[in-house]
């Protein structure tokens, strides 16, 4: 999904900006249901939430999550004859990711507040 | 998985100099990062084929970007600058490399506070001898004493004779001295604000 192609540049500035800034949660989140990898954290953020993350940016936010102790990695050989890293929440992960889904949630519910009269001037 | 001579080459290339340009890692760390991308690129470049061709590595290269932007990723996503703690601490917390980081710290925020103080109390001696020289003009000076070059005495003489040996600066202290002294406050005080710039941005604590 992205804003018409009429909108400033300043707009697509924004949403890049607003998609950077939610990435750390859209990563933590992925891995709610069980262990992932790098590639399957993209596919998954694709499917999922229409997000496309650049490879270059993927890896290092996952050493600095796994740094950070909200992800904890291990090494799996796969099928294809190359192992794989595999990355799942840590406790304090599970607890951050919750933390942040709560403020995603009341800070969305408090943007739509804000943004009801715009849902209502488009109607008219 | 069958990879061509020249597809390895490329791969072996791109990550030579991806692991050159990484910010200095333990061992350990940095060949963690290193196959955890060799390991994107094989599954990229395979994707569909089972074997690898220079044309299927170059793409999956290119998808990652330059070695020096990817290398350069890690350190944009580094921990923080050591003025700064980190926000919270990781869940494995290991207490004595947290307790040598903030010990480092204390020492550098140590040696800065005593460098300016010995800045000020420099500069408090130049401007003391300059501005008390024409009232004291036997007794306030530079001398050299002895043969050692080393033996210098600058201030008040003990005595209300001028010491032995000779003066060097002569009424030159005066000048020298509040030039000497007015730059070595300005840079002990940018040094002081900018302390204080940092402190004030960080969460340093500066007692235990």
């Amino acid at each position: 999904m992205a804003l018409p192609a009429r909108s400033p540049e300043s707009a697509d500035k924004w949403e890049v900006q607003l998609r950077k800034g939610s990435l750390e949660l859209a990563v933590l989140a992925a891995h709610w249901n069980g262990p992932l990898y790098g590639l399957e954290i993209m596919r998954h953020l694709v499917d999922e939430a229409d997000l496309i993350v650049p490879e270059g940016t993927i890896y290092p936010l996952l050493n600095r999550l796994r740094n950070d102790g909200l992800l904890s990695s291990e090494w799996v050989e796969a099928t294809g004859g190359h192992p794989r890293k595999y990355y799942h929440l840590t406790t304090a992960g599970r607890r951050r990711v919750t933390a942040m889904a709560r403020f995603w949630k009341d800070f969305s519910n408090s943007l739509d507040h804000l943004l009801a009269p715009l849902k209502k001037g488009n109607r008219s | 998985m069958i990879i061509s001579p020249t597809a390895q080459r490329r791969i072996d290339d791109y990550l030579t100099e991806f692991a050159a340009r990484l910010r200095p890692l333990s061992v350990d760390q940095k060949r963690d990062i290193v196959d955890e991308i060799r390991s994107h690129i094989l599954e990229i470049a395979a994707t569909g084929r089972g074997y690898i061709n220079q044309a299927s590595a170059d793409a999956a290269l290119a998808g990652l970007g330059s070695a020096s932007d990817l290398a350069m990723g890690y350190d944009d996503f580094s921990t923080p600058a050591c003025w700064v703690e980190e926000s919270e601490p990781p869940a494995r917390f290991q207490p004595w490399r947290s307790t040598f980081r903030k010990a480092r710290r204390r020492a550098t925020v140590a040696v800065v506070i005593l460098a300016t103080f010995l800045a000020y109390l420099a500069a408090g001696i130049l401007a003391f001898s300059s501005l008390t020289k024409p009232f004291q003009a036997h007794r306030i000076g530079l001398w050299k004493i002895g043969a050692d070059d080393f033996s210098l005495h600058l201030g008040l003489a003990n005595s209300a004779a001028a010491p032995a040996g000779h003066e060097i600066l002569g009424w030159s202290i005066i000048p020298l001295g509040l030039i000497g002294a007015t730059i070595l406050v300005s840079f002990a005080i940018r040094i002081d604000l900018r302390l204080l710039r940092l402190f004030r941005q960080s969460r340093i604590h500066l007692v235990a």
